[in-house]
């Protein structure tokens, strides 16, 4: 992902995680979750968990973008390291996909 | 080959600053980085206060630590002060506040503001 879509891509994320945080900070801070089962309960509502997860998908393409943009910047003197720390960027942000995932599912289905 | 003796220099410490939009641009790169290597944290207190009782009162008592409150307020800023930086950047992509005036004032805003969202932060934990 480069150019005009990365441009894209930054932005669009950037919008709903701009409503979603505050959103979901407003709802914590006016109906505090009183225990564990009403935390759980928040996240396994079929619109919360739909909100969460875009969330963190578009959380996790706009960190590729942005850190990827540093690396470019920062790391332009080798490219074999530059391309292996990309390749370690990708790996760490689908690892921490596939480790939302597992937090999230079972919430939802169990 | 000598250097030429009398080339202009100037190294007033006085007058070079570095200006407010600069600084902005500056903290929301590393605020950035800062957000990115905090969210394995992140998900790791959110798996733990979801896995059960135990790992809600777990990771409730790590953020209740010293090292858990000197971390949300870190994040505190560097959210505040990344998402206010953005927002100020999603406005000069649609033409807001690019002349001279308000783009030095909303940079200095942009400042104070992550700093206001990280003592508020501090002051409603503590």
């Amino acid at each position: 992902m480069s150019g005009t879509r990365a441009f894209v891509v930054q932005r669009v994320s950037a919008l709903y995680m701009t409503l979603f945080i505050p959103l979901f900070l407003l709802l914590v801070w006016f109906l505090p979750p009183a225990d564990y089962a009403a935390w759980r309960h928040l996240f396994a509502t079929p619109a919360m968990a739909l909100a969460v997860a875009l969330f963190f998908f578009v959380l996790l393409l706009h960190a590729w973008v942005g850190m990827r943009d540093v690396i470019l910047d920062y790391v332009a003197w080798h490219v074999g390291v530059r391309f292996t720390l990309l390749a370690l960027l990708a790996l760490g942000l689908v690892g921490e996909g596939l480790w939302l995932l597992r937090a999230l599912v079972p919430v939802v289905l169990l | 080959m000598s250097a030429p003796a009398r080339r202009p220099v100037f190294l007033e410490l006085r007058h070079i600053t570095f200006p407010a939009g600069a600084i902005v641009s500056l903290l929301h790169r590393l605020s950035g980085v800062v957000l990115f290597l905090m969210l394995p944290a992140a998900i790791w207190l959110l798996e733990h206060s979801l896995m059960g009782a135990a790992g809600f009162a777990e990771a409730a008592h790590l953020l209740a630590t010293p090292l858990g409150k000197g971390a949300i307020v870190l994040v505190a800023w560097a959210l505040g002060h990344h998402l206010l930086a953005g927002i100020r950047l999603l406005l000069a992509d649609v033409e807001i506040g690019l002349d001279r005036r308000s783009a030095k004032g909303g940079a200095s805003a942009v400042i104070a503001g992550g700093v206001v969202i990280a003592l508020l932060t501090l002051g409603v934990i503590w």
